[in-house]
């Protein structure tokens, strides 16, 4: 009997375990984008639902951005980035995390509605309402540019704590060096030409219009955007 | 906004042109959780009934689904709308009767303004919660791109019962088709409408009922072209099994029987197709046909339908008449045309034994044909041609089952009488034709229809003869600029038209107006109908008769309502009759509904005839008479709700009349043939139980018939209880009822008991399933010997898609 419960008891924590709630939802994508759920590739559509720990890789000139449940922040990512995307629930509160292997990301946060945490392989950053864009590069070395409010960066090699307010870039090396300074022109180009390379080529879309003409008969408008 | 007028009213039944009084009290609204119960209350005609069927649909479906309703008290019928049709925002039904002279009216009436009652939502319930938040936020997209609605609701996710979420798009419940994972709601649509789409969301939240804001996507055209499959419909069965200790001394059918039906819609772009099957076990060969069947389609300017089809072509030509065969409607705007071929009715075949002896008289197989030429705008004016004819198909029946020939008597051939120069027939085949123009004029905006139809009928009583030669029509002195002979394949002209010639009598010429004004529904219908006017294809009215009736519903809004009618018909319009017979009828309903206070009602028959003489005629020995029925119901109905725990409604009703049979002596003396007075009371209390998922109903009636002349009494009493209790969520719903109806006074002391036991299942979505047993007995403690029992099992199932 003692074995019994013990078995039932496992197989619930194991269910409770497999029973994954949606955290965020693909609010856009373009391009070759995949999502690795577990050990799967997931097949998607816009509006997919995501879950803790999906995997998302963009490929060349492809752009994706999702949404957060709590409808606090949104993630976009750039051509050639992985990142991993976390949530759990704090009380009425989400606590969110994206894992950035690499490429470049940017974040738009809310205050108030639950923690969000940057993460790279050399950097933690906590960022508490507030707009800034990351990247990621192959050597690991994270540089952060902060638009709007501010970021807390804790250096992992070194346990060292850095505020990045508006205006600021932050850049850690692989080595876990830290060097602060006013964002430069050259800084918000990289950001621009993200923006302009995941918009660029994007799918036009239609819309058409019912029109009468002067002859009462129905004719469409085509708008292309 | 007037054709949904209903959605604000409450209105009480009345069919100014039909034998049936009923009354029926729409709810206001409907609750999407719970099935919509209705009422029905037959007060008059109730006799001719043979079945009652409630119709509904999902607005904005136009395909009716249909329902039986019960008789659970004597003339008080209930129906139900399952809560899986009451998804949508709004839904309309109506009630339909079958009589059992063919004929069907309907509740509303079908020929009003708004032939249908129509319901809204009981509105979003509860408080509007900022938990639930849309995390897409396309305002705009076109057909091209799916329909989006990605919403979260994790700040509340713990206190909410899932189970009671329900999401709704362009006015349909969609939940079922959406994605919950957490607290966030994924609903996609790849094959969107263009049009305005407005989602929101219902749930409960620690037991309280919660819904979103109402979020707006504007869906335009796209570029694709797509072509969205719609289906639906129904699939019914019924079955009733009998066992009555003796089959002559029941009450009622006693025999088993089993139907199934379906109704099925669906389309396909621009392309519309509808089935419609009913077979039941109770179809004979021998008898009127009872199983249906018909098969339709329909494009944007043409229609087509095989099977069994009742067109309506005007109201004396075809109207309202099954015909089985093919029908065809081209419409367009400005000229539509309806064709219709088939056959009618098909009528009793006699066997013949082994001497060769028929056992009944036969008749015919009848092919009917109609044709309408409609010019101009149905919202406008219009002019319609029709016209129709049915003939009896002789030869559809051998000559031995209608020719009345020696050769044929005493079961055994004889040598033909060469003394007999007359053919005799003991079975007639008939001809007959309708033609009619009808104008209409049909103003929406003013909510103003009128129109005028006149119609003339030629009618052969016996076409067996065949038609006039060139020969006997000299002889009869009748110059035709055509041959007989040459349109007898269309109507036979011989001796034995009735009447022979044309004239007024076979004419029928009617006018009426319908409009809403001032909160006056109003419509007005005379006619008059010559002797010889015949129309097989419509329930013509009487023969030589002139009708009018005025009818008129008075709302302030759904607070006050009052409807009446006033029929009079006189007879022998033509004056060749010697006594002309007079017939009216008065109805009056009133309702008065104040929030909080008591529902009050009343309803007012009379029924009064009388005869007279014709003066122009030679004097004769007449005895005028003077017949009259009059019945006042009056009742009064609260929702106490403020009784802890078990909400209770309760009506309480009070009906009296009187009726009279006099024959006039002179202007002040008269002899009473009969004379009778009745009263009666009625209560009834619906219990539903909070704590418990429990219904309870709860109805006592007693009625007195006394004599007057005879000073006798004849008293009735019925009790009735019933106790319905909901399991799992209302999936399944047993109950049990008992009543006891007792007859006392002078005549026999007699005593119905029933017990009945069922199950309402609803297994599976848009499934439901009742099963039920009843035990009834009847005993007479007069005449013991016939007294009897019977028990009944019924199951009915029905599945929507």
């Amino acid at each position: 009997m003692k074995k019994l419960i013990l078995v039932c008891l496992i197989a619930i924590l194991a269910l409770s375990l497999l029973n994954a709630n949606a955290i965020a939802t693909l609010a856009a994508y373009k391009g070759k984008l995949s999502i690795q759920r577990g050990s799967s590739q997931l097949k998607y559509k816009n509006g997919e639902l995501l879950m803790n720990k999906d995997l998302l890789k963009t490929g060349d000139e492809s752009f994706a951005a999702y949404k957060y449940a709590d409808a606090s922040t949104t993630v976009k990512m750039f051509a050639n980035s992985i990142a991993t995307l976390s949530a759990s629930k704090n009380g009425k509160q989400l606590d969110k995390s994206v894992d950035i292997k690499q490429g470049k990301v940017h974040s738009s946060i809310q205050k108030g509605k639950g923690s969000f945490q940057v993460i790279t392989p050399t950097t933690v950053a906590s960022v508490k309402g507030t707009e800034f864009f990351t990247q990621v590069e192959d050597n690991g070395r994270s540089t952060f540019v902060v638009s709007d409010g501010e970021v807390e960066v804790r250096i992992l090699a070194t346990d060292e704590v850095a505020r990045v307010g508006k205006g600021k870039t932050a850049i850690i090396s692989p080595s876990g060096e830290l060097l602060l300074r006013d964002t430069m022109s050259g800084d918000l180009s990289q950001i621009e030409e993200a923006e302009l390379e995941a918009e660029g080529s994007a799918e036009p879309r239609k819309i058409r219009i019912p029109m009468l003409d002067e002859f009462g008969n129905l004719k469409y408008i085509e708008i292309s955007y | 906004m007037k054709k949904y007028l209903f959605v604000l009213i409450a209105l009480i039944s009345l069919n100014a042109w039909a034998a049936i009084s009923s009354m029926h009290i729409p709810p206001e609204s409907f609750n999407p959780k719970q099935d919509l119960e209705l009422k029905l209350e037959i007060l008059q005609g109730g006799e001719s009934l043979k079945r009652i069927t409630l119709q509904y649909r999902q607005v904005p479906d136009e395909n009716w689904l249909s329902s039986p309703l019960r008789e659970e008290e004597p003339g008080i019928f209930f129906g139900y709308i399952p809560r899986g049709v009451l998804s949508g925002e709004a839904v309309q039904y109506r009630f339909e009767f079958e009589t059992d002279s063919g004929a069907n009216e309907y509740l509303p009436d079908s020929r009003s303004l708004t032939p249908y009652y129509h319901l809204a939502l009981m509105g979003k319930t509860g408080t509007q919660s900022s938990a639930f938040i849309r995390l897409n936020d396309e305002d705009r997209i076109s057909t091209d791109d799916d329909y989006l609605l990605v919403v979260s609701f994790l700040e509340i996710a713990d206190e909410l019962d899932l189970r009671s979420l329900k999401v709704f798009v362009g006015g349909r419940e969609v939940t079922n088709k959406a994605e919950i994972s957490g607290g966030t709601l994924l609903y996609r649509d790849e094959n969107p409408i263009a049009g305005i789409a407005k989602a929101y969301i219902t749930a409960k939240q620690n037991g309280r009922d919660i819904h979103s804001e109402t979020w707006i996507t504007e869906i335009l055209p796209g570029t694709k072209s797509r072509i969205p499959l719609h289906y639906s419909g129904s699939i019914n069965m019924a079955a009733n099994a009998y066992s009555p200790s003796d089959k002559t001394l029941s009450f009622g059918d006693t025999h088993n029987d089993f139907a199934t039906w379906s109704e099925l819609y669906g389309s396909y772009g621009w392309l519309q197709l509808s089935s419609n099957l009913y077979f039941s076990s109770l179809e004979e060969s021998n008898k009127q046909p009872v199983n249906r069947y018909n098969i339709g389609l329909k494009m944007p300017v043409l229609e087509v339908i095989a099977g069994d089809y009742s067109p309506t072509l005007s109201d004396y030509s075809l109207n309202g008449r099954n015909i089985r065969g093919l029908h065809a409607k081209l419409d367009t705007k400005h000229l539509r045309l309806h064709w219709t071929h088939g056959e009618s009715v098909r009528k009793t075949l006699a066997k013949e034994d082994a001497l060769g002896i028929i056992g009944n008289d036969s008749s015919f197989k009848q092919e009917a044909i109609g044709a309408k030429l409609s010019i101009g705008e149905e919202d406008g004016f219009s002019l319609n041609i029709i016209a129709s004819r049915h003939r009896d198909l002789k030869s559809s029946l051998d000559p031995k089952y209608y020719l009345l020939d020696s050769r044929f008597r005493d079961g055994e051939a004889e040598a033909e009488d060469p003394a007999a120069e007359i053919t005799q027939y003991k079975l007639n085949a008939v001809d007959a034709a309708v033609a009619a123009v009808d104008l209409r004029i049909n103003v929406p905006e003013q909510d103003v229809l009128m129109g005028v139809e006149v119609a003339g009928s030629l009618f052969n009583k016996n076409t067996l003869p065949g038609a006039f030669s060139e020969d006997t029509l000299e002889d009869y002195g009748i110059n035709l600029p055509i041959s007989p002979s040459d349109i007898a394949d269309i109507f036979v002209i011989n001796q034995n038209l009735e009447p022979f010639g044309l004239s007024a009598s076979n004419l029928a010429w009617k006018v009426y107006v319908r409009s809403y004004m001032l909160n006056n529904m109003i419509s007005v219908d005379y006619q008059e109908v010559g002797n010889s006017f015949t129309s097989l294809g419509s329930f013509a009215p009487l023969q030589d008769a002139r009708i009018l009736s005025v009818a008129d519903q008075f709302h302030l809004g759904r607070y006050f309502l009052l409807s009446g009618s006033y029929n009079l018909t006189k007879d022998n319009l033509m004056g060749f009759n010697e006594i002309s017979n007079r017939f009216q009828a008065i109805q009056a309903q009133a309702i008065l509904r104040i929030p909080k206070m008591p529902q009050l009602k009343a309803a007012f028959n009379l029924d009064g005839a009388q005869n007279k003489k014709n003066t122009e005629l030679d004097d004769f020995d007449f005895k005028p008479y003077k017949a009259d029925r009059k019945s006042l119901n009056i009742g009064m109905g609260y929702n106490i709700i403020q009784i802890p725990y078990v909400p209770t409604q309760i009506d309480l009703g009070y009906r009296f009349g009187d009726d009279y049979r006099k024959e006039i002596r002179d202007s002040t003396a008269y002899t009473m043939l009969s004379e009778n007075k009745h009263n009666g009371l009625n209560i009834s209390m619906i219990n539903r139980f909070k704590i418990l998922p429990l219904k309870t109903y709860l109805s006592y009636n007693n009625g007195e018939v006394k004599n007057l002349m005879g000073e006798t009494s004849k008293k009735n009493s019925r009790i009735y209880l019933k106790a319905e209790y909901s399991l799992f969520n209302e999936i399944l719903k047993p109950y049990l009822s008992i009543s006891n109806s007792s007859l006392s006074g002078d005549q026999d002391t007699q005593n119905y008991n029933t017990i009945a036991l069922g199950l309402t299942a609803y297994p599976i979505k848009n499934m439901n399933v009742n099963a039920d047993y009843i035990l009834q007995s009847y005993k007479n403690k007069t005449n013991s010997i016939t007294d009897y029992d019977n028990s009944t099992l019924r199951l009915l199932l029905s599945q929507r898609f």
